[in-house]
């Protein structure tokens, strides 16, 4: 089982207004190995995210339909609170790193972001969900 | 205003006709100009009233046909500020009083006529003392309403400004984040091979975007600043550890330029408390220029000690080989949109805030920057922190419309504190607003607005600031509205600088033992007061 796991490609949601930072982001992940899916607006995140549960959602804060924080307060209500949430926001608003933190946010980065800070940040929080014994449950759960 | 040369209108009613006549006699004579319209009844008294206006009445007190007491009260209802004046046959002390607290402005008893013409006057003398006395506070109201607007104004520009700064630079980073980004995928290969010059021209590309970013994180900062929305996060720290994280981010770009970059730290620093990210803006933006302008093969050293002159301080030295500044540009250099102009020709690299923002974000810390600098041998840059937290500079804001006074203050303050000055009660109120100060001293007599005004508005707007009401009239009218917006130090003109330090040091601690309360019953004497 744990072999098999090894060999699935990892899933990243992006959820991102701009189509051109979500499709920077998108190459970049898919360079690194990743399987990537893209929602424009908060809403379609949530869908896409309950649809195909992925490993790791990186979300801008500022959507249209919903700010990123409301994403991941409707993924926590929707059972998914376990899927890391990796926040990222041109916005220099004071407080905001803060807000996104105390909703459990993984990481959080300011726009623009250091593609190999993110890459790292990312590849270590997956490591340790999938390491951690209630992502195997609901893995194992959603395994269709 | 004179009433005995301009015309001066005076109604009589009296229905005695002798009577009346020897009043218009006596009244010509010693009161020229006096215009007296004479009345018969109440009548005709009531019309006269309701038809024209009057500057003083006279009324006999009492007659067969009416009683002078409702003469009173009809002219109290239709011209309540005008003198009322009774003339009477005879008129007993009860009744007098009894006139005087219907309204009457004075009695005059008929056989003491050498009384008239001084009651008289004495009687417009009043009214036109309180005429003015209303007009005051009518203004005084109108001033209070107009500050308050303008205050709520600059509040909301405030935000306004800063509302206006954080979408713009929202809605530049975000095409700046995807131009970097592609730039960088580009350039990591991940999308076909590159060869040298354009893997060079694109990391000239991103050098680009990367400028670009930091111009508008300063803008943000520097707007943050000038609406006292600037806030620092102070931790204890040590200094020269995260010199050199700040440091080591700079070895590949000092490696292309093929500057040897250097630091150098003290044993055995103490942590200080300091907000990381900002004192990393600082030695950044001075490391960055240090790269700036210095040519290939020179050295820039990194300092962190303690500051030669006391271990209460930990400096940090920025110094290089670079092309120095001139003697005339020194002083300016941490001026806000100041550019040093290399040659002829303004070097074309920054906005000119990166030097302000150093400048204030230490300020902010209580410390102090400067520059020593050698044209054509290189600068330095210095920067101090204190060490403890008690150390930090406090903000005073000195309210005097003397400009000696002010001048004399705040070059003794500024050894000290952080000084700002304000030459009225306005100008005093939109510093505060810029920022608010930690101490503010308070002249009460000010054109303009005046110290209670302005302690009232500060009161009402940033609560118990320390106040130290500085005055040379610590008794009288101002005095006693300026006691409403109590509590406060009273500090007595003229009061030494060395004084007034020592005063400043203690009410910003809030220690303060002789604060001024309204109804205070422990309130000390003035004459110690006076003596601080």
């Amino acid at each position: 089982m744990t072999t098999y796991e090894h060999h699935i490609r990892k899933t990243i949601l992006i959820i991102e207004d701009d189509p051109k930072t979500a499709k920077a982001l998108a190459v970049r992940l898919e360079a690194a190995g990743y399987d990537v899916l893209t929602a424009a607006d908060g809403v379609q995140g949530v869908r896409l995210a309950l649809d195909h549960r992925p490993d790791l959602i990186i979300s801008d804060i500022w959507l249209p339909a919903g700010i990123g924080l409301s994403v991941a307060q409707r993924l926590k209500r929707a059972g998914l609170g376990n899927i890391p949430v990796v926040f990222m926001t041109a916005s220099k608003l004071p407080g905001l790193k803060e807000a996104a933190m105390q909703l459990g946010a993984a990481a959080y980065f300011e726009k623009p972001y250091d593609p190999e800070a993110l890459l790292r940040t990312i590849t270590e929080i997956i490591d340790r969900t999938a390491n951690h014994p209630s992502a195997h449950a609901q893995k194992q759960g959603i395994a269709v | 205003m004179n009433y005995m040369q301009s015309s001066l209108r005076i109604l009589h009613l009296e229905d005695n006709a002798d009577d009346a006549k020897l009043i218009r006699r006596k009244l010509s004579t010693d009161m020229p100009g006096c215009e007296v319209h004479h009345v018969e009844n109440e009548e005709q008294f009531s019309k006269a009233l309701e038809s024209s206006h009057w500057n003083l009445i006279l009324a006999d007190y009492s007659m067969p046909s009416s009683h002078g007491l409702d003469a009173l009260a009809l002219a109290r209802q239709l011209c309540p500020s005008t003198p009322f004046l009774f003339l009477s046959g005879m008129m007993g002390e009860e009744t007098a009083v009894e006139s005087l607290k219907a309204g009457a402005t004075d009695y005059v008893l008929k056989d003491r006529p050498a009384r008239l013409v001084p009651a008289i006057r004495r009687a417009l003398e009043l009214a036109e003392a309180r005429e003015r006395r209303e007009q005051d506070e009518e203004q005084m109201v109108r001033i209070q309403a107009e500050l308050q607007k303008s205050n709520e104004d600059l509040r909301r520009r405030n935000a306004e400004i800063q509302n206006f700064y954080h979408t713009l630079s929202h809605e530049l980073k975000t095409p700046l984040t995807s131009a970097r980004e592609f730039i960088s995928i580009v350039m990591d290969g991940l999308a076909g091979p590159l060869n040298e010059t354009q893997l060079e021209y694109l990391g000239i590309a991103k050098e680009g975007c990367d400028q670009l970013g930091a111009c508008m994180n300063d803008l943000l900062d520097a707007t943050r600043l000038d609406t006292g929305k600037l806030r620092l996060d102070f931790k204890p720290a040590a200094v020269e550890v995260l010199a050199q994280r700040v440091v080591a981010a700079f070895g590949p770009a000092a490696a292309r330029k093929q500057l040897s970059v250097r630091t150098e730290v003290q044993p055995g620093l103490p942590k200080v408390p300091f907000d990381e990210h900002r004192i990393a803006q600082v030695i950044s933006n001075l490391v960055s220029n240090a790269l700036k302008y210095t040519s290939s093969g020179g050295e820039i050293v990194i300092k962190v000690g303690f500051a030669s002159s006391t271990s209460e301080l930990l400096q940090v030295t920025v110094s290089d080989t670079g092309c120095g500044i001139a003697k005339e540009d020194q002083e300016r250099v941490f001026d806000r949109l100041y550019q040093v102009r290399a040659g002829d020709a303004v070097t074309g690299q920054g906005v000119g805030l990166g030097l302000y923002l150093c400048r204030e974000l230490v300020q902010l810390h209580g410390g102090r920057i400067w520059l020593e600098s050698t044209p054509g041998k290189g600068s330095a840059f210095c920067f101090v922190l204190p060490v403890t937290q008690q150390l930090l500079r406090s903000n005073v804001l000195i309210v005097d419309d003397d400009p000696v006074l002010l001048e004399m203050l705040s070059a003794a303050f500024q050894t000290e504190f952080n000084v700002r000055t304000a030459r009225d009660g306005l100008e005093a109120l939109k510093e505060m607003n810029r920022q608010a100060a930690d101490v503010v001293l308070l002249d009460l007599v000010m054109p303009g607005l005046d110290g209670p005004t302005t302690l009232k508005e500060i009161r009402k707007n940033w609560g118990a600031v320390p106040v130290i009401v500085h005055t040379g009239h610590v008794e009288g009218e101002l005095m006693d509205q300026v006691l409403t917006f109590s509590p406060f130090t009273l500090l007595g003109k003229p009061c030494s600088p060395k004084r007034l330090m020592e005063v400043i040091r203690k009410v910003e601690h809030g220690m303060d033992t002789a604060m001024w309360k309204k109804n205070h019953h422990n309130v000390p004497k003035p004459e110690f007061q006076h003596k601080l």
